[in-house]
């Protein structure tokens, strides 16, 4: 018997992933991440923030390589993840798809939003 | 062959220049690859990086595909040269800004035979249809597009990693085409052209006449 079982170290991912262009931006009330996934459909697309990690995952629809005479590209499997300083108002984020452009809005939690304090004249 | 040259704020630079013979066409093609480059002091100030490449005409076989070896050294050779001279100008040299390898050619493409139609796939994430234009006759397909890529008001950029560009791109199609009979649609970044093939290079088939006895 040779069939090998494999033990939970073993059983990598043994999946490419391709990292996504990302820009990330902030302003006092949020920051926003825009991320480039050309050929992924919004429902093959994942966002997830846990435990202060931003996860963006999408994967490209699958074509047929046979038929290529020419080819750049391949299928992608995209991954990013994000450790995110600022506390993050977890039931706001947003996220929209547009153009394979993924613009994801993370809030920033109220008690980290810079405040500018007045100084009363003594 | 390459050429440094200093206009303005701009880096100009004449990246490739090669020709070829086309022997079916029985003429001389010359393709030149340029690219624009901001002049880049430090690597926090690479940011946005214009970036423009006007590929006059490549031909197919000639692209740096995933199923062509010897393009992919030619590529890898091309890009050492231009390591070595970006050193020498004290620059950030291209393999080592952050978009990598993947500014070289842009957008990147597949080409799929489909029997009667071919059908050319682009990546252009963040392009719409009014950024782009499609040029085409019996040989030849341009795409030309613009993305303009900008901090949105009030923001402070801590990552920019998506360039602002402009390209031209020219494929030398493998068979002719029916230009009147093409169509392009555009979805999740993806440009997808249908290019009916010339009704002269599809196959017939041919009646076999038995004589009669």
């Amino acid at each position: 018997m040779s069939q090998t079982t494999k033990t939970a170290q073993e059983a990598t991912d043994e999946r490419f992933y391709a990292t996504p262009s990302v820009d990330i931006f902030e302003n006092n009330d949020e920051i926003l991440v825009v991320a480039e996934l050309p050929g992924v459909s919004a429902n093959k697309l994942r966002i997830e923030f846990h435990d202060q990690q931003l996860t963006i995952e999408g994967e490209q629809s699958p074509f047929d390589r046979e038929k290529a005479l020419g080819l750049e590209f391949l299928p992608t499997h995209y991954r990013r993840v994000f450790q995110v300083q600022q506390r993050v108002d977890v039931d706001k984020i947003a996220a929209k798809l547009e153009q394979g452009v993924a613009t994801i809005h993370l809030p920033k939690a109220p008690e980290t939003k810079a405040r500018t304090i007045q100084i009363k004249p003594a | 062959m390459d050429l440094g040259e200093n206009k303005g704020e701009k880096i100009f630079l004449t990246r490739s220049l090669q020709e070829l013979t086309f022997p079916r066409q029985k003429q001389k093609t010359i393709i030149i690859t340029t690219y624009y480059l901001d002049r880049v002091d430090s690597i926090d100030s690479l940011a946005p990086i214009q970036k423009m490449e006007d590929t006059m005409l490549t031909r197919w076989g000639n692209l740096y595909g995933l199923n062509h070896t010897l393009p992919v050294f030619d590529e890898l050779r091309q890009q050492m040269d231009h390591l070595f001279k970006d050193l020498e100008r004290g620059w950030v040299p291209a393999p080592l800004r952050r978009e990598g390898l993947q500014a070289r050619t842009w957008p990147k493409a597949n080409l799929f035979d489909q029997g009667e139609r071919l059908l050319l796939t682009l990546q252009v994430p963040g392009l719409k249809e009014e950024n782009l234009t499609i040029e085409a006759n019996a040989e030849n397909l341009t795409v030309r597009g613009e993305r303009k890529v900008q901090a949105p008001e009030g923001y402070r950029a801590h990552r920019q990693e998506r360039a602002s560009l402009q390209f031209s791109r020219s494929i030398a199609l493998p068979v002719r085409i029916d230009v009147e009979r093409v169509t392009a649609t555009l979805q999740d970044g993806i440009l997808s052209i249908e290019m009916a093939k010339a009704q002269e290079v599809l196959p017939r088939k041919i009646e076999i006449h038995t004589s009669a006895k």
